[in-house]
């Protein structure tokens, strides 16, 4: 609470389960702006990026844009423990002599991904660990030297 | 003789006065409900197709060509709820010759708590190489579209329809030459076990 001026929401164009009120799937960044607007946060203080990101990079691209066209003059990065690193990691890549102070949170694994002690017995610990690491060396082959 | 002494009532007022505070008052009532029937009625605005960071503006650019198989639009919705507090519908009616018209529908305010404006987004799967319609209606709103430029500049109508055409993305250059050059290795390879 009270820690950032504004939320930025990015849209990955997929959608959710099924909403009873809006009877329709509506998409992810629709269901965490309800989900913030329910908690509290003015509508006012939430910006969406629609433009559609496929991968971290994509997605810490649209950042930087909206950082820059905003002046933004620092940044705090809300992602899930396990994306974590290879978020940090292509966070500093893409913001490199931005001038942004940059920061990331991670939301405690246990409740929506698996316990890092039990992810090897968990089907969702088996989508989220094997290919987080793969994805890390894919990005630091890749981004190595941009 | 007894003479009679009315003291006016500073807070009485004679009648002119009271007929002057009754016209008064009856001036901000009618001006009142004027605001009141003037609140902002629910429009739509601000079409846009979503093409790899560049956003289309469909009234600006009629025939346009947008490119596939998945295409995201922006549409901005303003104005507010109607007093009766009900439910609005915005309806997207997405036809492409030769397919069924897809039709999506989302609600105003959003998940009943997010009230205009905000800017709603929706997606729609194209099948090929066609002309294409995007109607946008907010269901029992009349009119809901302000005509933004043209002959027929700031005319009020209920619902648009933007005309374009649709296609499948060329294959990049660079894409191409590497399926190519796959190909051509495929083919020696074969070539070099049937010498074998």
């Amino acid at each position: 609470m009270g820690r950032a001026h504004r939320i930025v929401l990015t849209n990955d164009n997929n959608k959710g389960g099924w909403s009873a009120v809006e009877e329709r799937n509506p998409f992810f960044y629709e269901l965490a702006t309800a989900e913030l607007v329910r908690l509290g946060v003015p509508k006012d203080r939430i910006d969406i990026e629609f433009e559609p990101v496929d991968s971290t990079y994509t997605e810490v691209k649209v950042l930087r844009r909206y950082s820059e066209s905003n002046g933004l003059k620092s940044l705090l990065v809300v992602t899930s423990a396990y994306h974590s690193r290879r978020a940090w990691w292509t966070l500093r890549k893409v913001f490199e002599g931005s001038g942004t102070s940059l920061g990331i949170e991670s939301v405690p694994p246990g409740s929506q991904t698996p316990n890092p002690a039990t992810w090897w017995i968990h089907i969702a610990g088996w989508n989220a660990v094997p290919p987080e690491f793969l994805k890390i060396a894919y990005y630091w082959i890749s981004l190595h030297d941009c | 003789m007894k003479q009679l002494c009315v003291k006016p009532n500073p807070r009485r007022g004679n009648g002119a006065s009271r007929g002057f505070i009754l016209a008064l008052m009856g001036l901000a009532l009618c001006l009142f409900s004027a605001v009141e029937t003037k609140a902002d009625p629910l429009m739509f605005s601000n079409v846009v197709a979503l093409q790899n960071d560049i956003r289309v503006d469909l009234f600006a650019n009629p025939g346009t060509t947008i490119f596939g198989p998945q295409i995201s639009f922006l549409v901005d919705i303003t104005g507010t709820i109607p007093a009766n507090g009900q439910l609005q519908t915005l309806r997207i009616t997405f036809a492409e010759a030769g397919q069924a018209a897809i039709v999506q529908e989302f609600s105003i305010p959003a998940f009943g708590i997010i009230p205009p404006p905000f800017t709603q987004l929706f997606t729609v799967s194209t099948v090929g190489t066609n002309a294409a319609t995007l109607t946008i209606d907010i269901l029992g709103n009349s009119p809901d579209f302000s005509i933004p430029g043209g002959a027929r500049s700031g005319q009020l109508v209920d619902s648009f329809t933007y005309t374009f055409n649709v296609a499948e993305p060329v294959p990049e250059p660079a894409t191409l030459t590497l399926l190519g050059a796959g190909l051509v290795a495929l083919a020696r390879r074969r070539r070099r076990r049937r010498s074998d």
